[in-house]
């Protein structure tokens, strides 16, 4: 018998071997990017390989740049809320100051965690700061002589210790945002200006979706029928346990997730609403078993040739399904 | 236990047939292909067209009665590749349509003209031109800068053979230079290596895999006697050794010493890799 243990066995067995990103179309930019040294906001040493495994959105800037860096960082707190979890969880977003005088590790953690305490600051030598710019074909000049600390507009006020201790620095930079995949390869580069739907796609498509979906079809049936159901396998190819909790689609009024169950001898349709998998879990969707319900069709199912159908999950978030109507 | 094994390692089994699967039907490899027939069709009819046309401007064409005599420039203004070079088709065909200005003196006067010609070739032939077509023809075009001359083609027609040679391929024309001393510096990102040519191109393809370079420019930095020194900027595209498709945009600065027998001898080559030129706004600084 091949159990639940075994198939999870086999499913990891897979999912280790797998190659990783293999779904994306994002090239690797040959010679951006690559491993470095710095210390983080916790003032500890670090270097990018110490991220192998995850996907890292790495961008340059500083603590009293006045206009492009929240800008930025308050982009990229929008982009990361709008992620799935489970992305959430394989993403890390690193924002690389050029004024490591001036951004301590101490004052660096003050204004990252003001926009997501997820996300990591990275100072240094100046010699490391320098050679992260270099690697990642960026760019950076100071502009003029020191400013005193009132004539500039900050996020972050830092603690000094004396009038004289804090006078600022302006400079230009690079606004370039660098999507490194979980090898440490650069794959992709996006700014302000790139749309968050856009964004996240390319970072969902580095990552594996925990959910899989396949076989899935629909049968056409009579022009008449107000109602249809799809069938297929909906496998939690992850280590924890997620919840679908929404099924939609356009084509009908309502779109859910109903198992046939034999009640006092009649076939009924049941709602199955937060419908949880297990580490591993297959659900097949068949006749007389599970299925997705499409009640209150607005037009006939046999005037299409596909069906978009989203899959809402707690972690996974939305998994989209294309299910073509079979002949 | 034991038929849990056997299972698992079924699994992997079927796992490796289904990636060998993948990798003959993967959508990146086609594209691959595609990238790399274009790069050796293209680098290949380029070669022999500038040495024709670096002949032609030396005087030295045995195509030359099909063009004015004293030929002083000629600038390419047109190109187009009518079919790329399939290697499952041996018998296959290539047109490369150019159209041309080119400057002659005539009885002591500039005169212009301005050509269209097709250079058709039987890939199969290892490049080899086969024929030359002229379209069309007309006199009075825009008098051609004397810097289109037999040495800008000559680089060019050394630009795309050495392009060749990155690729791996061998054609015959590949004998205009040499490379026996040269040494080569490599810089991609935090990797660095150097080496004999031929040494350090081999670690390159470690690291880069395979693909095709297009020249998007040549630009003579220093021409001082039979020293030259060229800065080629190339795009480049393919599938690293770990099966990602990736991209490049690379800076070669290549130092030459040119022979009497128009033999360019590599001395020097320094490759960068910059940042590709894939979003508008990348140079921007806020």
């Amino acid at each position: 018998m091949l159990n639940n243990k075994l198939l999870l066995i086999l499913m990891l067995g897979f999912s280790l071997i797998s190659p990783a990103n293999a779904n994306s179309d994002l090239p690797v930019l040959s010679g951006v990017g690559g491993n470095f040294t710095a210390v983080d906001m916790y003032n500890k040493p670090m270097q990018l390989n110490d991220y192998k495994g995850k996907v890292v959105i790495l961008g340059f800037g500083y603590t009293n740049c006045a206009d492009v860096c929240p800008f930025t960082l308050g982009y990229l707190k929008q982009l990361y809320e709008q992620l799935p979890k489970f992305a959430q969880d394989k993403l890390q977003i690193m924002f690389v100051t050029v004024d490591p005088e001036y951004d301590t590790p101490e004052h660096l953690n003050q204004f990252i965690t003001h926009f997501n305490p997820n996300f990591v600051g990275l100072t240094g030598s100046r010699a490391q700061i320098d050679h992260i710019v270099q690697l990642f074909k960026a760019r950076y000049t100071q502009i003029g002589g020191d400013v005193d600390v009132e004539n500039v507009r900050r996020v972050i006020h830092k603690k000094t210790t004396s009038a004289a201790e804090d006078k600022v620095r302006l400079y230009n930079h690079s606004v370039t945002l660098y999507l490194i995949d979980q090898d440490g390869e650069t794959r992709h580069i996006g700014y302000t200006g790139t749309p968050k739907k856009e964004f996240t796609a390319n970072i969902l498509s580095l990552l594996e979706a925990p959910i899989k979906t396949e076989n899935f079809r629909i049968k056409k049936n009579s022009k008449n029928a107000r109602s249809s159901a799809a069938y297929g396998e909906i496998t939690n190819l992850s280590d924890t346990q997620d919840v679908l909790l929404s099924v939609s689609s356009s084509i009908a009024k309502k779109t859910e997730l109903h198992e046939t169950q034999i009640i006092d001898g009649f076939a009924k349709m049941v709602h199955q609403p937060n419908h949880r998998f297990k580490p591993g879990q297959v659900l097949t969707l068949k006749p007389m078993s599970y299925h997705i319900m499409f009640m209150g069709l607005h037009k006939p199912i046999s005037d299409l040739s596909f069906v978009d159908v989203i899959l809402k999950f707690k972690h996974a978030g939305d998994i989209p399904i294309r299910i073509d109507l079979e002949r | 236990m034991l038929r849990y094994l056997c299972l698992l390692l079924c699994s992997f089994g079927l796992y490796s047939t289904s990636v060998n699967a993948l990798v003959e039907y993967n959508p990146i490899h086609q594209k691959y292909q595609q990238v790399k027939n274009y790069a050796k069709t293209i680098n290949q009819v380029a070669t022999v067209v500038m040495g024709y046309y670096a002949d032609l401007l030396k005087h030295q064409s045995s195509y030359a009665g099909n063009y004015p005599k004293n030929i002083k420039a000629l600038q390419i203004i047109g190109a187009e590749l009518s079919e790329v070079s399939n290697d499952s088709e041996p018998q296959s065909q290539t047109t490369f349509t150019l159209t041309a200005q080119l400057s002659y003196l005539e009885q002591q006067k500039l005169k212009t003209q301005q050509i269209q010609e097709a250079f058709i070739f039987k890939l199969n032939q290892n490049g080899a031109l086969n024929q030359v077509e002229r379209l069309q023809q007309a006199p009075n075009a825009k008098i051609v800068d004397f810097e289109f001359n037999a040495n800008h083609y000559l680089n060019r027609q050394f630009a795309y053979s050495w392009l060749l040679l990155l690729d791996g391929h061998n054609a015959a024309h590949l004998n205009m230079f040499d490379d026996s001393n040269a040494n080569y510096q490599i810089v991609i990102g935090a990797n660095r290596f150097s080496g004999h040519a031929r040494e350090a191109l081999e670690k390159r393809k470690n690291w880069m895999g395979s693909g095709g370079h297009l020249l998007r420019s040549v630009n003579v930095i220093k021409a001082l006697d039979n020293n030259l020194q060229l800065e080629l900027i190339i795009d480049w595209k393919g599938i690293a050794t770990n099966n990602k498709w990736r991209i490049a945009k690379i800076k070669q600065v290549i130092d030459i010493q040119k022979s009497d027998q128009a033999i360019y001898k590599i001395t020097n080559i320094n490759e960068q890799h910059l940042l590709p030129d894939i979003a508008p706004w990348e140079k921007i600084l806020c």
